[in-house]
Formats: structure tokens, C-alpha cells, sequence
């Protein structure tokens, strides 16, 4: 009998769970009470829902790292990298949750959690229904929710993975380390604390870039935090388009467009000339993003859903942007568009954005890959024996990451179905419950019909919400590193 | 070896030395075989230290397309990594229907270099019977270098030859810069001329009667000059010479330092 269950107790690395989970309660805690300060002078108040759970979290997080360091090294197992990672993210969302309920922004625990969860994920899905009428104090928790869950998946794939060799970050490994195959900087911290300037950098840009373009400071810090993230949270219900206006739509573009380009590019450019030649992923991103504007733009002139040329323009421009980066700004009624743009729009949201930044789907360079390997397979058929030897220009790829991109892309779209399942079960109409499910393992949050440009998922079921919070995690955290946790052999006493 | 005077007749079946200026050679050629072809596709049968090289030589060129065929699965797909713009096959390439299968019938160049001689032979002749252009063979035996011609290859390459000269080289002395050994004994050298030699001063023809040498052509500023009346022998000037091996002290004698 004994047998049948898990040792849980010796199996698990405590002091690393314990260190996790006292770094991500130190740092909401540190949201949290910023948001205090903005409850003390800003509109609506809500000091107490904030300032509580702000100190808890932080005195929680103070005294884990506390007795963490007491225990002393933390030995790293190739497990443990998958707990660590998927327990970050659930205490965060569970952690940002409860400031939410206590201002009574949502009435019920599942409800915060969604909102938090889609804030820490990036996602962007809200139940919200009037932005416009929350205290201030939450909508800046908001925001600040999405751009700690963008630096946190940001400094995870470029500075943490590549280090410990978490495994289902291979590609990015790959990707990241370039021809030389050598990490940025020897150490984690070192790296980590780079990317993190760098990211707090484009969002300071993008702030003054906001402000400069119209928005007022409030408007422009609060979009500054969400779009660097790729998140899509807005002080708006109607998103961007309420604000109506074509500078802040083009800054937002820019800077949706860097959040999706891969921060150890950024590193490298900032230490190396000429690294261009290696960036085949930030070509291709680019190129993506290029034709489907063109795709969106062209299928709206023809069908004259938003106008003339130009309005087509810039409302294809902005909304294929909006969705390859899976950010999920919203400037026009999806519904107007025409069938074929908004398929396309859903197609473009498996491909995301580039591995190691903030965007979502299953990433560009496991998009190109998958591309030359089909090329491959069809010059196969010519010459069977051939040796097809999968490389971007400067960089060869082996087997290994080409079976790895293979068995994710097929587990990416299996876990969609499955999504897609569930949400139809909980109830939702057809349109609503595939698209919902594409829009959220692909972290957009914005999809199509009822759950469209209002990106309010108010209509979905509670089985729905809970099925979503799940989606959103496993699709944040590249699918395999929570799924790895559901496999038997994982919780077996073996070696690793 | 026979040094050509200018009244000689070559007969079929004779292998027939031209010295001429590189750019020079396409036309010379025509001129002796009555035509050229431009080689666009090469098949090198056998990815090892000969042909993983070659391969990479001339992928640099940039106007062949290459087929490499390489028998071992790793080898293959390491030497695919190295070559972006070839194709490399996992292949053993020896039987006809294969080397058909690859277009072998149609190809300019096919080179076997794979490390056994007689796959070597076997492949160049299936090679040569389906009608490839020019088949090369890479031997180390000597004892089958009968063979090439018996088979009709067209060349043959052997890296025990190219050894020794380099060896040979060495040891002939500092003034010798490049070396060739030919079948039957003989050689050809690439001799530096240096100041205050016999020969300076003198036209080539008229080295010709002092050592049983046979000095063929010079390279003067980087431009390769053929033997004429007027054209004297300078220090600084390289020597191309055919030589045979009795005429080692000879060259030395007459071109080295006095």
C-alpha cells in the first residue's frame, strides 16, 4: 500500500521550493506596495487591500530567504527546475489575487485568480467589464502584474535556462547562445540582472514614447508596463482604440514589436558589431510580421470591412502586430473584419513572437524550423538519401532540436484541442470555445465572436475560467515544463 | 619519359606533359584534344581526407554543383554541416544502378576518394562506362596503377606520391619551391633562380646542352614566359624543369647559388 503513493516529502527539493517561493512573494510584495502608495494618493483608494498583503508577502518572502539561506546550497536537479518554474508562477498569480478580492474587484476567489493569472502571464483575458470605474490602485496592479510576468519569463529563458539546462528550453538554448555556443556571462545573477536593465529600459522608452504621443503620464506608465510585457492590459475597456489615435497606436506598435524580439539579442547587440548575420530568428520575425500586415491590410481593402486604404492599413497593421506579438491591444472590432482576416489573425497566433522574450505562441524560431523541416521532407521525397542537415544561416541545428521542435509542435496543438474541448464543454458557443482556447495557450488573450474585442471573458463558465487558468499557465511556461510534473516517472525515486 | 623535340609525333596512348600559363591552359587543351568542356556538376564518391577538401575547395568556387557520397552515417552528417551548399548522400556508391540513380551519366567530374583503392578503381570505371565526363581515381598502391589506364580512367591521384614529394622537396635543397613526380622516374621542378648561377644570362635553349635537364618555361613577375630567342635567364627568375633523376646534381650545378 505504501508503494502507491508518492514520497513527496524527500522527493521534493524544499529549500529550493522554499527559496522560489520566498523570491516571488518578495517581489509582489514590492508590487504591492507601490500600489499602496498609489491607493494613498490616487483615485478610489483600496490603501488597506494593497498595503496588507504587501507587507505579508514581503515579510514572507524576507523570512524564506531567510531560512533558505540557513539551509544552505541548494543542490539542482533537473526536476527540480520544473517545479521551481511552474511554482513561481502559481504563487504569483495566487499571491496577486488576493488584493484583488480584498478590494472586491472581483466578488469570488476563482474570478481574481483568473484576473491575476492572466495578469502574470501576460495573457491579457479580463473579466473586468468598466476599467474606467476601478480604483487606480488596482488598475496600476494590473499593469504591474503583466510586466513582472514578462521580466520573470524573460530573465527565466535567457539568463536561468540556458545555465541549468532546463530542458525544454534546448531551442532557446540553442538560439540564445548563438555559433559560439557560450553563455552570455558566466553567471546567472550577472545575466539576469542585464536583461532586467535592458527590459526596464524599454520600458522607460516606451513611457516617454507614450507620453509624447498624447496619453496622459498615468495612461502612459500603465501602457508602458503592459505592452514592453506583451501583456495587453489597458486602462481602457476599450483597449487602444479608445484612445482613437495614430501616433499612440504607431509607439505601441514599436514597442509591442520589441518586447517580441529576443533579449539576448538585445545583449549581444549592445556588446558585438554585427550581429545581424546570426539573428535568423529576428529576420524571420520580422518578415512575419511585415507579411501579415500586408496579408490583413490587402484582405480588408478588398472587402472594404474598415474603409479606404489607409484605414485598412492602419488597422491591419495594428492588429497583426498586436496578435503575432500576442500582446492583444484591440483598435478595431475584430468582428467587422472579414472571415478570412480573422482566421488568418488566429492562425498567426501559434507563431507568437521570438523565443526569449515576452511574447507567447510556440515562438518563431520553432515556426522556422518546422518550416525547413517540412522543405526537407519534401526534397526526401526526391532523394531519399540525402543528409538534410537543418541550419539558419551561421548555425546548424541538430537532430536533437529537430525532434524536440517536432514533438512540441505536436503537443502544442494537442493541448489546444484539448483546450478547445474542454471550454466547448463548459458551455461556450463553437467560435468562442476555439478560439478562446487558441487565444489563450498562446498567451493573446484577445480572440474572436463573443470573446473578441472586448477581450471580456465574462460570458465563460466558471468550469470554463478554471479550464483558462490552467491554459494560460501550461501555455506560459512553454507547455512541456508543466506537463512534465503530470508524467509518473517524474515523481519516481530515480536518479535525476 | 621522352623530352618532346619539336619534330616528335605523340601517338595514341601517350601521356603528354604542356607547360603553359594558367589562364592559357583552356585554350592549349583545345587546341591538343580538339575541345573543352565546362564542368558544372561533380560527384566525389568518398567524404574521408581526400574528399571532404576537395569538396570544400570546390564549394568555394561557387560554379559547381556537388554530390558527395559518403558510405559511413556520422561521417555524412558531419561533413553535411560543413557544407552548406552540397549535397551530401548516405550512400555507398559503387554499384551502377546507385551511381545512375544519382545521375552519374550526366555528370562533368566524378572523383572517387574514398580510402580504398579498389572501391576507388571499381567506382571510376562504373562511372566512366555510364558516361561521366572526367573520372579520377584516387590509388596509393602503385601496383594498380596499371590498372587506370587499363580501365580508361582518366587520372589517377596518389597521396603516397604527393608525400613524397613534399619529402623530396625538402631535400632537394632550399631553391626548389614546388615538385611533381611523374611515372617512369621522371620529375618537374620549380626551381628559383638565384645570382651569379651559370645559367644567368644565358636563353633557355642554351641550359638545355648544359645539364640533362630540360628546362621548360619561366616565371618572371608573376608572368609565365615560354622559351624565345631573345629571353635571358635572370636571378630572382623560377625555372620550371623537366628533369630526369639523374639530373638532380645538374640542376643544383646550374641554377644554384655559385
Amino acid at each position: 500500500m505504501r508503494r502507491l503513493l508518492p514520497r513527496i516529502g524527500p522527493r521534493l527539493n524544499w529549500a529550493l521550493i522554499v527559496a522560489v517561493a520566498a523570491g516571488v512573494l518578495g517581489t509582489v510584495g514590492i508590487g504591492l506596495l507601490v500600489c499602496f502608495a498609489t491607493a494613498l494618493v490616487g483615485r478610489g483608494g483600496e490603501a488597506v487591500a494593497f498595503g496588507v498583503p504587501g507587507l505579508v508577502a514581503l515579510g514572507a518572502g524576507a523570512a524564506g530567504l531567510w531560512w533558505a539561506r540557513r539551509l544552505g546550497p541548494v543542490p539542482l536537479r533537473p526536476r527540480d527546475g520544473f517545479v521551481a518554474v511552474t511554482l513561481a508562477w502559481v504563487i504569483a498569480a495566487a499571491a496577486g489575487a488576493v488584493p484583488l478580492l480584498i478590494a472586491e474587484t472581483h466578488g469570488r476567489p476563482l474570478d481574481a485568480l483568473f484576473e491575476s493569472m492572466a495578469g502574470f502571464t501576460t495573457n491579457g483575458a479580463t473579466l473586468l467589464s468598466d476599467v474606467e470605474s476601478e480604483p487606480d490602485a488596482v488598475v496600476l496592479w494590473r499593469s504591474i502584474m503583466q510586466w513582472l510576468g514578462g521580466v520573470g519569463i524573460v530573465v527565466l529563458v535567457v539568463a536561468i535556462a540556458p545555465a541549468t539546462g532546463l530542458a525544454t528550453q534546448r531551442v532557446f538554448h540553442a538560439e540564445t547562445t548563438g555559433i559560439t555556443a557560450e553563455r552570455l556571462t558566466p553567471r546567472i545573477a550577472e545575466t539576469a540582472k542585464i536583461i532586467s536593465a535592458i527590459y526596464a529600459a524599454l520600458t522607460a522608452l516606451a513611457l516617454v514614447a507614450f507620453w509624447a504621443a498624447g496619453m496622459s503620464l498615468w495612461d502612459a506608465l500603465n501602457h508602458a508596463l503592459t505592452t514592453v510585457a506583451t501583456g495587453g492590459f489597458s486602462t481602457r475597456s476599450g483597449s487602444l482604440g479608445a484612445f482613437d489615435s495614430l501616433p499612440i497606436e504607431l509607439v505601441a506598435i514599436v514597442f509591442m514589436v520589441a518586447g517580441g524580439v529576443n533579449f539576448a539579442f538585445y545583449w549581444r547587440a549592445l556588446h558585438g558589431p554585427r550581429i545581424w548575420p546570426q539573428a535568423a530568428e529576428v529576420r524571420a520575425y520580422l518578415v512575419i510580421l511585415v507579411g501579415a500586415s500586408v496579408f490583413v491590410t490587402a484582405s480588408l481593402v478588398i472587402a472594404g470591412d474598415v474603409g479606404g486604404f489607409w484605414e485598412s492599413l492602419r488597422a491591419g497593421a495594428f492588429s497583426a502586430t498586436s496578435i503575432v506579438t500576442s500582446t492583444g491591444f484591440v483598435t478595431d472590432d475584430f468582428d467587422r473584419f472579414n472571415d478570412f482576416a480573422r482566421v488568418v489573425l488566429l492562425l498567426l497566433m501559434f507563431v507568437g513572437g521570438c523565443a526569449g522574450s515576452t511574447a507567447g505562441g510556440m515562438k518563431v524560431i520553432r515556426v522556422l524550423l518546422l518550416a525547413k523541416t517540412a522543405v526537407h521532407e519534401v526534397q526526401r521525397q526526391l532523394r531519399p538519401t540525402a543528409v538534410q542537415v537543418l541550419r539558419t544561416r551561421g548555425r546548424v541545428y541538430s537532430e536533437e532540436i529537430r525532434r524536440g521542435v517536432l514533438g512540441f509542435f505536436f503537443i502544442y496543438v494537442t493541448v489546444t484541442v484539448i483546450g478547445a474541448l474542454a471550454l466547448l464543454a463548459s458551455g461556450l458557443d463553437l467560435v468562442s470555445g476555439v478560439s478562446g482556447a487558441i487565444a489563450t495557450v498562446n498567451i493573446v488573450g484577445l480572440a474572436i465572436g463573443p470573446l473578441g474585442p472586448t477581450e471580456n471573458y465574462a460570458i465563460v463558465s466558471d468550469g470554463g475560467r478554471a479550464v483558462l487558468c490552467v491554459l494560460m499557465l501550461v501555455g506560459r511556461l512553454e507547455v512541456f515544463t508543466v506537463l512534465v510534473l503530470f508524467t509518473p516517472a517524474f515523481w519516481r525515486p530515480s536518479v535525476a | 619519359p621522352v623530352p618532346a623535340d619539336p619534330g616528335h609525333r605523340p601517338k595514341v596512348g601517350d601521356h603528354l606533359l604542356v607547360a603553359a600559363a594558367r589562364d592559357d591552359l583552356g585554350p592549349v587543351i583545345a587546341q591538343i584534344a580538339g575541345f573543352t568542356t565546362k564542368i558544372r556538376d561533380v560527384v566525389v564518391f568518398g567524404a574521408g581526407r581526400v574528399g571532404l577538401p576537395l569538396a570544400r575547395r570546390l564549394e568555394a568556387k561557387d560554379r559547381f554543383s556537388i554530390t558527395l557520397m559518403e558510405r559511413d552515417a556520422e561521417r555524412a552528417r558531419f561533413v553535411a554541416e560543413q557544407l552548406p551548399r552540397t549535397t551530401v548522400l548516405h550512400e555507398e556508391g559503387i554499384a551502377k544502378d546507385v551511381l545512375l540513380a544519382q545521375g552519374v551519366d550526366r555528370v562533368g567530374v566524378f572523383a572517387a576518394c574514398a580510402g580504398d583503392d579498389r572501391a576507388n578503381l571499381l567506382a571510376a570505371l562504373h562511372a566512366k562506362q555510364l558516361g561521366a565526363g572526367l573520372c579520377l581515381a584516387v590509388v596509393s598502391r602503385e601496383e594498380y596503377m596499371p590498372l587506370v589506364d587499363a580501365l580508361e580512367i582518366d587520372a589517377a591521384f596518389s597521396p603516397r606520391l604527393v608525400t613524397a614529394e613534399a619529402i623530396l622537396r625538402s631535400v632537394r635543397g632550399e631553391n626548389v619551391h614546388a615538385m611533381h613526380l611523374l611515372w617512369g622516374g621522371a620529375e618537374i621542378l620549380e626551381v628559383s633562380v638565384e645570382g651569379g648561377c651559370l645559367a644567368e644570362g644565358r636563353t633557355i635553349d642554351a641550359t638545355r646542352t648544359m645539364a640533362r635537364t630540360r628546362p621548360v618555361a619561366l616565371v618572371r613577375d608573376g608572368r609565365v614566359l615560354m622559351p624565345e630567342d631573345d629571353l635571358r635567364i635572370r636571378g630572382g627568375d623560377r625555372m620550371l624543369v623537366f628533369n630526369t633523376r639523374q639530373g638532380v646534381a645538374d640542376v643544383r650545378r646550374v641554377f644554384g647559388a655559385a
